[in-house]
Parts: C-alpha cells; sequence; structure tokens
C-alpha cells in the first residue's frame, strides 16, 4: 500500500530557527545554511523525509516572514470594502506584482504553504509575542491550511511558553509543540509528528510508519553505538603486554606503548561514536568538556581523569606516570587474573588455568606483564557512555559544541566490573590490540561477551534515560 | 508508486540474487574499515590497496544510494563497488583456494588413512582367517562413533559445532595456510570474515558437517575400493571367534547385520554358513562362505557406512545452501550503523524549488549621509525617539535622553502604533533634528521594521539613528560571540536605507555608564558634556557663517555687537558659567569703559603668548573681550544694541584698550585693519571658543586657544573664504580636544 506524501511547509518570523528545524528532522547537518543572523535562508528548498528509502513527507524550508505588519497592511488595502475570504485574498496577493517585489520572500513562504498540507510554525520562545507575530499569525490563518506552531529552544532560561501558548489558543491553535532543534531528547521529535497526525488524518498511517522508523532508528543507534564501547572494553581489558622485568627501562617503554595503543583505541572509538551519529569532528571542541578537537582533553592516565568521572583513584593508580596500569606479578601464584577466574565463571576456569600457565612460562623466563588496569576500564566506560549520553541528547542543528557532561554520567562507581570484562581480562587472545589478529575477532565466545557487554550498556543507559 | 515499486523489486533482488560470496566482501570490507587506524601493518600495503582501481568511499556511497532496496542491499552494493573491494575480493578467492586445498589435502589424507585400516584389517598371518567382526568394526567401528556424536551435537547442542570437529580443523588449517602464503591487513581481515561467516550459526554448522561427511565418505569409499581390490586378487577366508560368547549371539547378530544389505543384493551367509565359519584358532579355517562374507562385509560398508554419510552430505549441503540463501548481515553491528546515513538517508534533498529572483537589496553603495553628529545641530528642533519593537514591561520608556527637547514618539509595536507614532512625527511643531529609532539587540533586524523607519525618515525627511539596546540580554541568552555579529546585521540592514554605520550606535540603556551616555549624548547632540558642546560650537559657527552672509560691507562695531550677542544666544544656558569665567559684568552701572577695559582684559590674559605678541590677535582679544562684555549684558537685560548709549565712546575706548594691551604686551607698531571681515569673524570665532571651552581649566583653554588660532589669520574677502576658515578652525579645535583628552 502507498502511503500517502505528506507535505509541511515551515514557515515563522526570521531566525527562528526554521532551517534548524528542518536540519534536526532531517538528520542532515548539511541542509541549508544556519547563522545567527537573519534572512539567512531566501528561498524555498525542500526535502523528503524517507522510511526505508521512500519518500514520505516532504519538509520546505521558507524565507522569514520579515515583514508581517507590512503585508498585512497591505492585504487589508487589497482587500479595501470588499468582503473576501481569506484565501482568495492570499491567492489575489501572490498573483499580483507586489508578491514579486516589496514582499517576494512573504510571498515566497506564502505559496508555499499554499502548495503544502500543514504549515508548521516556527516560534522563538524566547520572544515576546508581538505585533509582527500577531500579523505573521492573522495571514497564515487567513491560508485555510493547518497550522501546528513549533516552540524552538525551550530548553534554555528565559523562556515564554505560557505566553506563547496562551496568545495561540487565542488564535485557535491548540496543538502546539516543544520541540527544542539544539537539544532532542528524542520524544520531542515523535510529539511533533503526534500532533501532526491529529490535525490531519488522512496521513495518519504515513506519520506513523515516520515514528515507528524513527523509534527503530534509535533503537539501532544506541545498540550500535553500545557495541562499539564493548568492543573498546573488551579489547583493552584483554590486552596484555609482556616485559622483562629485568630491564627497567624497556618495562617503561613498554607501559608507555601500552598506554599508548590504549589511548589510540579510545580516540578510535571517540570517532566511531562521532560518525555514528553523524556528527563531525569539528562539533566537538572548546567548552570545559573534555573533548577537544574530536580528543579528550584530560589524557586518559592523569589521577584528574579519574576523579573528573568520581572514581575514586586508589594508591598506586593515583601515583603517576604509572597510573592506570595494573602489573600482573606472580603472587603466591593468585594473580587478578586468577583471581578474578575463581570469582567470576566456572566455565572460565579451563581457559583461566591456560593463561595461568603461559604466565608462569613468563615469569620463569623474567618477563611480567602488563595491562590496563581496572581504574582504566572503569574510566573508559564512564567517559564514552558519557560521551554516547551526550550526543543521543544532541539535535543535529545545534551550533554550540558539546558542553559539560550531565553530571550523572560521571557517577562512575567502583563497583564490580561486569563479568564480561572480567572474562576478557583472562583472554588475551581477545584483543585486537595484540597478537596477530587472526582469530581475535572471530573468537566466539569473545563475539559473546561483546553481545552481553553492549546488551549491559544498552540496559543501563536505557534506565538512566528513563530517570531524565 | 513506481518508486515504491522499483524499492521491492529491488528488494525482491537484493534478496535472492545476492550471492554469499558478496555478503562475505561486505563483512570483510566491515572490518577492513573497522581495522582503520588499530593494527594496520605497514602502509605500503595499504597504499596498494588504494592504488587500485575502482570507488572511492564517497563514491561507492553514492552507487549504493542510488541503488535504492533495504539496507542489507546497499551495503553489499557498496562493498562491490568500494575500491577495497578488488583486493578483498582477490584475499577471499585465495582463501577459498586455500581451504580448498585443504579440502582436497584431507580428502587424499582421508583417503590414505582407509587404504592403511583395509590392508591393517585384512593383513593377516598366514594360515588365519580374517576375523569378520574384527575388520566390521575396524573399518566402521569409528566412524559410526563420530557419527552418533555428531548427531548428539547437531540434536542437542548445535552452535557449539564449529572447532573442533574435523571440517573446523580442515577450516582453520584452510585459514591459517592462506595468513601464511599471504600475509596483510587484507588477508587477515578476509580470514577474519571468513571466520564469521563460516564458523557462525546456520552456515557454519552445514558447512562443517558436509567436510565432515565428505571426509568420512571419502574413507569408506577408499576403504572399499581397496578391499574389492584386495579381495579379487588375492584369497581371504572369512570367520567368527569368541571366547565368552556363544552361536546364539553371532547367528542372530549376523542375521541382523546382513539383512539390509541382502536386501540390496548382496550375496550374504546364510545360518548354517554362519556356524560353520566359526574359528576357534586351530586348524584351518572353515572356506565354505568366503565369498558370502566379503560381499556382506562390502554390503555393510555401503549400507551402513556410506549410504548413510551420502545421505547426510547431501542433507547437509541442502541445509548449507539454504543457511547461505538466508544468510543476512547483522544490520545492526555498529560498522554498518554507521553507513546508514551516507548510504540510506533519512532524507533526501528535493532541492530549491522557489528559488531567490533577484538580489534581495540593490548593490547602490551606501551613501553615506553625514553623520549626526554633523548634522545635530544645523536643526534647531527637539530629537524624536521611537521605540521599535521593545518590551514595554522591561523597558524604562522614553529613553534618557539628556538635554535638549525630546519628542516621544512612543513604543511601536503594532501596524496601529506605527501609524501613530507617524502622525506624531509629522505633526510635530517643530522639525525635530533627529530621529532616534530604540531597537532591542534580542530581535533579529528584519526587512520589515527598515521598511517602517524608511517610511519615517521619508516622510519626515528628519536623520535618521539607530540605537540598539539589550545588548546584556542577549548575552545573557548565551549568545556572548553574537552581540556582535547582530549589531553588524542591523547595520548591514541600516546601509539599506542609507543609514550609515556611524549613526548605528550600541548603548545598553538598562545600564548606562558614562561612557555610553557620552555615546548617546553624542548622537543625539544634547546635554552638557563636551560631546554635546561639539555641537555648541558648530552652531555658532553657523551664526557667524549666517551673519557673514548678510554683511555687505566691513561690519560696524554694533554689528559685531550684534554677532557676539546671537554667539552668546547658543550659549545662553550655561551663561552664569562662562560669564563668570570670563568676569562678564551683567549690568552697564558705572563707568562703562572699565567694564568694557575688564573684559578686554580678561580674553587678553586668557590668550597664549603667541598670539599676545601677534598685534592683530591683540586687538582681535581685546574687540571679543569688549563685546563680550556687552553681548553678556544685553542677554540678561535684552535691548536692541544699535541703540545702546554706550556707542558713542565705544570706538574710541575700544582704540585705547588695544592701544594699553599692546603697550603692555610690548608692542609699538600699529597695524592698519582690513577691509575683509577677517577681523569680525576672528573676533566672533574667538569668543565661540571661549564659550565652547568654559568650564575647563584655564590652562586647559590657553592650550586650546593656542591650537586653535593661527598665526596669521588670511584674509576673507567674502562669504566662502569664512566658511573654509571656520572650518580649519573646527578641525583644530577637535585636534585641540583630542589632545585634552590624552591623560
Amino acid at each position: 500500500m502507498t502511503l500517502p506524501v505528506l507535505k509541511i511547509a515551515v514557515v515563522g518570523h526570521t531566525n527562528v530557527g526554521k532551517t534548524s528545524l528542518l536540519r534536526t528532522l532531517l538528520r542532515d547537518v548539511e541542509f541549508g545554511e544556519v547563522s545567527v543572523s537573519p534572512a539567512t535562508t531566501r528561498q524555498v528548498e525542500g526535502a523528503s523525509l524517507l522510511v526505508d528509502g521512500e519518500c514520505v513527507a516532504e519538509l520546505y524550508d521558507t524565507p522569514g516572514l520579515e515583514d508581517s505588519i507590512g503585508l498585512l497592511e497591505h492585504l487589508d488595502a487589497i482587500t479595501g470594502e470588499r468582503r473576501m475570504d481569506g484565501i482568495d485574498l492570499i491567492r489575489e496577493f501572490l498573483s499580483s506584482d507586489h508578491a514579486r517585489r516589496a514582499f517576494s520572500q512573504e510571498a515566497k513562504a506564502l505559496r508555499q504553504v499554499l502548495a503544502s498540507d500543514l504549515a508548521l510554525y516556527v516560534i522563538d520562545a524566547r520572544d515576546r509575542v508581538s505585533g509582527k507575530h500577531r500579523d505573521e499569525l492573522e495571514i497564515l490563518g487567513r491560508c485555510t491550511k493547518p497550522v501546528v506552531p513549533v516552540l524552538n529552544f525551550v530548553a534554555g532560561p528565559e523562556t515564554r511558553t505560557a505566553e506563547w501558548r496562551e496568545h495561540l489558543a487565542r488564535v485557535n491553535m491548540h496543538a502546539v509543540v516543544e520541540f527544542d532543534t539544539v537539544v532532542l531528547d528524542g520524544w520531542g521529535e515523535r510529539r511533533l509528528f503526534e500532533k501532526i497526525s491529529t490535525l490531519l488524518d488522512p496521513f495518519r498511517g504515513t506519520l506513523e510508519a515516520l515514528i515507528e522508523d524513527r523509534a527503530r532508528q534509535r533503537k539501532r543507534l544506541i545498540r550500535a553505538s553500545a557495541d562499539l564501547i564493548a568492543e573498546l572494553l573488551i579489547d583493552v581489558a584483554a590486552h596484555v603486554v609482556v616485559a622483562a622485568v629485568a630491564d627497567e627501562t624497556s618495562a617503561r617503554k613498554i607501559m608507555e606503548t601500552l598506554q599508548q595503543t590504549v589511548r589510540d583505541r579510545e580516540q578510535k572509538c571517540v570517532d566511531d561514536l562521532l560518525a555514528l551519529h553523524g556528527f563531525r569532528e569539528k562539533d566537538f571542541e572548546g567548552g570545559d568538556f573534555p573533548i577537544i578537537d574530536g580528543k579528550w582533553g584530560l589524557d586518559l592516565f592523569s589521577p584528574e581523569a579519574l576523579k573528573d568521572f568520581g572514581i575514586r583513584a586508589t594508591g598506586a593508580a593515583a601515583a603517576g606516570a604509572m597510573a592506570g596500569l595494573a602489573v600482573d606479578v606472580m603472587v603466591g601464584g593468585l594473580t587478578m587474573g586468577v583471581a578474578a577466574a575463581t570469582g567470576a565463571v566456572l566455565g572460565a576456569l579451563y581457559s583461566a588455568t591456560k593463561s595461568h600457565g603461559s604466565r608462569i612460562i613468563d615469569r620463569v623466563r623474567g618477563f611480567t606483564r602488563l595491562r590496563a588496569g581496572d581504574q582504566t576500564i572503569r574510566l573508559l566506560a564512564a567517559r564514552q557512555s558519557a560521551l554516547l549520553q551526550a550526543l543521543l541528547r544532541r539535535g543535529h542543528a545545534s551550533q554550540d559544541l558539546i558542553g559539560r557532561l550531565p553530571r550523572e554520567a560521571q557517577e562512575a562507581s567502583s563497583k564490580k566490573l561486569p563479568e564480561p570484562i572480567l572474562l576478557a581480562k583472562i583472554h588475551p587472545d581477545w584483543s585486537s590490540l595484540s597478537g596477530d589478529g587472526f582469530n581475535n575477532q572471530a573468537h566466539e565466545r569473545r563475539i559473546e561477551a561483546v553481545d552481553d557487554l553492549a546488551a549491559g550498556i544498552e540496559r543501563r543507559l536505557s534506565a538512566s534515560q528513563a530517570e531524565q | 508508486m513506481t518508486s515504491r515499486a522499483g524499492r521491492i523489486d529491488a528488494a525482491i533482488k537484493g534478496a535472492s540474487y545476492v550471492a554469499l560470496e558478496d555478503r562475505l566482501l561486505a563483512e570483510a570490507l566491515r572490518l577492513y574499515e573497522e581495522s582503520g587506524t588499530i593494527g594496520e601493518s605497514g602502509g605500503g600495503e595499504e597504499a596498494r590497496v588504494s592504488g587500485d582501481s575502482g570507488n572511492s568511499g564517497g563514491e561507492a556511497d553514492r552507487i549504493a544510494r542510488e541503488a535504492g532496496g533495504d539496507f542489507e542491499f546497499r551495503i553489499i552494493v557498496r562493498a562491490g563497488e568500494h575500491r577495497h573491494a578488488a583486493p578483498l575480493r582477490e584475499a577471499l578467492s585465495q582463501l577459498r583456494s586455500a581451504s580448498f586445498m585443504m579440502l582436497i589435502a584431507g580428502l587424499i589424507l582421508a583417503a590414505i588413512a582407509a587404504a592403511a585400516t583395509a590392508r591393517a584389517i585384512l593383513a593377516t598371518q598366514p594360515g588365519e582367517p580374517v576375523n569378520f567382526f574384527w575388520a566390521f568394526g575396524g573399518i566402521l567401528g569409528v566412524e559410526t562413533l563420530a557419527l552418533i556424536l555428531w548427531l548428539l551435537f547437531i540434536l542437542l547442542r548445535p552452535t557449539t559445532l564449529s572447532s573442533g570437529s574435523l571440517g573446523g580443523i580442515i577450516f582453520a588449517l584452510g585459514r591459517r595456510m592462506a595468513g601464511w602464503l599471504h600475509r596483510g591487513p587484507v588477508q587477515l581481515v578476509a580470514a577474519r570474515a571468513v571466520g564469521l561467516v563460516y564458523s557462525r550459526g546456520a552456515i557454519g554448522r552445514w558447512t562443517l558437517s558436509a567436510i565432515s561427511h565428505a571426509l568420512w565418505l571419502t574413507f569408506l569409499g577408499s576403504c572399499l575400493g581397496l578391499l574389492v581390490l584386495m579381495l579379487s586378487l588375492r584369497e581371504y577366508t572369512f570367520a567368527w571367534e569368541t571366547t565368552i560368547l556363544s552361536e546364539r549371539t553371532y547367528v542372530p547378530l549376523t542375521k541382523a547385520i546382513a539383512n539390509v544389505p541382502q536386501a540390496l543384493g548382496f550375496l550374504v551367509p546364510d545360518e548354517s554358513e554362519i556356524r560353520a565359519s566359526r574359528w576357534t584358532g586351530q586348524g584351518p579355517p572353515p572356506s565354505s562362505a568366503n565369498e558370502a562374507w566379503s560381499q556382506l562385509l562390502m554390503g555393510s560398508i555401503v549400507v551402513y557406512g556410506m549410504v548413510p554419510r551420502f545421505i547426510l552430505l547431501v542433507i547437509c549441503l541442502i541445509l548449507r545452501k539454504r543457511a547461505c540463501g538466508k544468510y543476512r548481515l547483522d544490520t545492526t553491528l555498529s560498522g554498518y550503523a554507521k553507513l546508514e546515513s551516507r548510504i540510506m538517508p533519512r532524507s533526501a534533498s528535493i532541492g530549491v524549488v522557489d528559488a531567490e529572483e533577484e538580489p534581495p537589496r540593490e548593490d547602490r553603495p551606501a551613501q553615506k549621509i553625514s553623520p549626526p553628529e554633523a548634522v545635530g545641530d544645523r536643526f534647531p528642533g527637539p530629537v524624536a525617539v521611537v521605540g521599535v519593537e521593545l518590551d514595554r514591561e522591561a523597558t524604562s520608556w522614553p529613553i534618557p535622553i539628556e538635554g535638549g527637547a525630546c519628542l516621544d514618539l512612543g513604543i511601536v509595536d503594532n501596524r496601529e502604533e506605527r501609524k501613530r507614532a507617524a502622525e506624531l512625527l509629522g505633526q510635530a511643531t517643530m522639525s525635530p533634528r533627529l530621529l532616534v529609532a530604540v531597537c532591542s539587540l534580542i530581535t533579529t533586524p528584519d526587512r520589515g521594521v527598515f521598511a517602517y523607519l524608511e517610511k519615517l525618515q521619508r516622510q519626515s525627511g528628519v536623520p535618521l539613528a539607530i540605537v540598539l539596546t539589550d545588548g546584556e540580554k542577549l548575552r545573557r541568552r548565551g549568545h556572548i560571540n553574537d552581540v556582535g555579529q547582530r549589531v553588524e546585521d542591523w547595520r548591514k540592514l541600516a546601509a539599506t536605507i542609507q543609514v550609515s554605520d556611524e549613526a548605528v550606535i550600541e548603548v545598553d540603556l538598562e545600564n548606562l555608564t558614562n561612557h555610553s551616555r557620552t555615546i548617546l549624548t553624542a548622537l543625539t547632540g544634547a546635554g552638557k558634556t563636551k560631546a554635546a558642546k561639539v555641537r555648541q560650537i558648530e552652531r555658532a559657527f553657523e551664526v557667524i557663517l549666517a551673519n557673514v552672509e548678510s554683511w555687505k560691507e566691513k561690519p560696524s562695531l554694533s554689528a559685531q555687537a550684534e554677532l557676539h550677542h546671537a554667539i552668546a544666544e547658543v550659549y545662553e544656558n550655561e551663561s552664569e558659567s562662562w560669564r563668570r569665567l570670563l568676569s562678564f559684568e551683567t549690568d552697564f552701572a558705572g563707568d562703562m569703559t572699565r567694564h568694557l577695559h575688564a573684559g578686554a582684559n580678561r580674553v587678553l590674559e586668557l590668550m597664549p603668548a603667541r598670539l599676545k605678541s601677534s598685534p592683530k590677535w591683540l586687538a582681535i582679544g581685546a574687540v571679543t573681550g569688549a563685546l563680550g562684555c556687552v553681548a553678556a549684558a544685553t542677554l540678561i537685560s535684552p535691548v536692541a544694541i544699535g541703540a545702546l548709549p554706550v556707542w558713542s565712546g565705544l570706538g574710541a575706548a575700544i582704540a585705547g584698550i588695544v592701544q594699553a594691551a599692546r603697550k603692555e604686551y610690548g608692542q609699538d607698531e600699529a597695524t592698519g585693519t582690513g577691509e575683509d571681515y577677517s577681523e569680525a569673524v576672528c573676533a566672533a570665532t574667538l569668543f565661540a571658543v571661549l564659550l565652547e571651552t568654559q568650564g575647563r581649566g584655564e590652562e586647559a583653554i590657553t592650550r586650546i586657544l593656542d591650537v586653535v588660532a593661527d598665526d596669521d589669520p588670511p584674509e576673507m574677502p567674502d562669504p566662502e573664504a569664512v566658511s573654509r576658515w571656520l572650518d580649519s578652525v573646527r578641525h583644530r579645535y577637535d585636534l585641540a580636544l583630542a589632545r585634552e583628552a590624552k591623560p
């Protein structure tokens, strides 16, 4: 069955964020041109919303209604003493010479409204309801198309939402939507589509398909993101470097290499997350958010980084250069790995003893095994989850750089590490960072561990989102 | 309609016409892209790969986007078109051939093992018969055990059937071998991809099972072949032996085994032959039914070994084929998910449907009108103030315009208010000298506002200035860097209605500082600040010029006094202050000459030494002082100057004053006064400058005069010359003020 294609004109005063709204709805940071200056959009530009590659809705960005007071005056002059329906008046105006000259921008917008099924009237909720707005609404009211007012910039302080709602109710517009183009909470868009569908029954199916598709897409996105983070954690947790105990300089060198490897791996995860969410690296810089130029400002191995995420750094970990690295030295045959193995999973015992065995051999040969410490893994997890949360809440119209992390994202407990990570710690061959990587990623158990971990991350994420 | 049909078409195409190889390629490409910067061994390898012909990532994305179909299909199309596709395909085919070679090797090994088994079974001591059940178990026992194990796994734990099985070993060896033969990141990811696809899920299960069955089938076939060969060429005797069991066990057992082969036409021993074939370990073996026994052995291999293995092989191959057909990429994997926006966009551009037809503004250069600093005082009227779309609750209205009269046009927010303001402006009794539009920086400038302002300006003919307020509020909204941009936007639009940048100022009216107050006053040309006085001196100069224009000849003292009076009027508001400075008396009681003397001396005192040494300036200073005195007096009690009783002796009195001054400052030569306006203009200008600078310290006034007065004022035969000179004075006065302003 073919769904009817819904045509929507996005109108409003100049510089209220019409193009931004489109960008966010389209998930396209490149659409149109956005700036703080007025009249950035001077033409009608369209884009279609696709579900599985099929167009279900067309959105049209229009130039701002800049001179509504003048236009309404002009319209009244056209009417004169005649009795005219609003729509006839608008049509007469559009065919007149004025529509090409003084009011060409307004005419473009109105023409598009007439050609659409519905108009989204974008409002900067921080603005006062002023005469020009009243006249804009008056003119739109004469176009005989349903209008859904969209209150933009509702997330900031100083919004006049109540004032706007009151005025909109006066002009019989009750289906108002609050939709911040900069902060996307996942529900705003849904509410917008639902509101539209209450006004346009013939398009109910179309809008439902759209809502469903967007929900699916978001779910997939979260899943894929969780996957990326889980891969990172497994890779780092499983990564082990063998260093000669006797030679201190070479040991230090190896430690540095290990740190760098882990840093690079984290960076890759950041890059992948950004790419996955369709953001550009330059969207992330400045501010006191720890990401600068797409890189974390605070080094992974600095004690401050731990503190920043509320992870208690214990003793050696906070001590300095070696922070974040655990040294698996054999102590009475019970290393962390083995302890974890006995404590964690019975089924892992075999592998544990296997790796235990090679550790003994290493020890005999005078080697020490180095790995990223638990705190580092916790920090990695906390940082990436925080980043993911920030990404999920970010509309594509956002021109600001990613700001400070939400506080709740920063608490990273020193609770027990999740089971898949404990497993990874006793499976050095799981890490894509070490060895020739031939079998690593294809490893059945590793894949299971990544899946498990990703599911866990997803659960925590949705839990924290539900809290908000 | 067509697009949907096309989509379904493509989807069908996607589902059934995509070979597993293409999916494998997509998987390999995903792994390759994921490996990205990590673990990339050898940049040279990478360079070689990228150097290959094929499409770049972006191009492949585009082709995939245009291919349509579902997400998976697009991923596959993209992989096929990607520039890495060729090397990856090559690596995959290398891997395939390596695996195939390994399979062949395995089959050969199986055949050899079978030959060895067959030989071992038939290799008996001379004179000893072949133990039938030993041979039977030797060939079919292990195989059957393996079959049972396989069945158990496939029925109970199908997912674990990957490594450990015969197929798994062959498979792992194949990948290893490919790795040994061709090393490189491409080969690595190809191996990983094959591992992911072939060792997981249904495909892996049935592939590995099929390999196992094939190996066993080969083993059994080869066994059978060798048995046939050996049984054909040599004579063997078959028998059975037992120590603890009896015929009662063996006869039914043999019969049971023989049932199926017999049904298939194999010759089998009957009961008596079975009984007869028992061998006790001594004596010659019974040789009654050797052919039947050997046929039973071969039949059993076929029936119990090869046929089930063959059937299972076929089943596994069918299931594998089905699994291959059903196999779909896991598009939720992050490596694929991130492609979604590129190859399966949520949106598509329709493009511009209603283009901008003409440049919205004519690009005529904004004709610079003189800034209000210059024009302000030419007009005597009030400053008209209009608030454009200001928030009534948040603004204290009207804005504080210091000094001067103010015509409040109110805040305009709608059509009615706009009309009323325009009417107020039109009805003003005294035409305003300046129209100040106060706008909020919070609001974005728009054509509507400027269309209105232009209309106001056009209708009234009053120069327009724009005051932008609320910068602080805009900053509070979090757009710290946007304030400058916003001011720029206002200026840009202002330029379209010929309002120059200087006439657009940013002043936060809610938080007025001294500085902003100065700027504001400078703009409106009112108030008591220095900036405001600049306007007054302009007016004084206007007065001078106007007077000069009315002169027909060298002005009389009386005409000069009129001029001084007019200048004094400009500074009437501050007359207290300048009268005190110049010690002018307000009445002419007593000896008038004494008053004039005092005034002249006072002015000469304020003049710098340089001027005092110039006879011309000395005279001018004296005249200025004397006439200033007259002007001050007549300002208070307005009398017709011409009717003043003092004029009779005034000329002489002034001449006397000049003489005295000359003597005092060591000059004796008397210079004749010219026939032009020079002296009168200089005197009037000096007076204006003195009145203008009052309020400053005396030293400061002297310093300013030093800069302003030129050594030898030029001849001024006509108003043009006067105007030129006044311009130069104005310039020097500005210079002097600038010097004063420096700390």
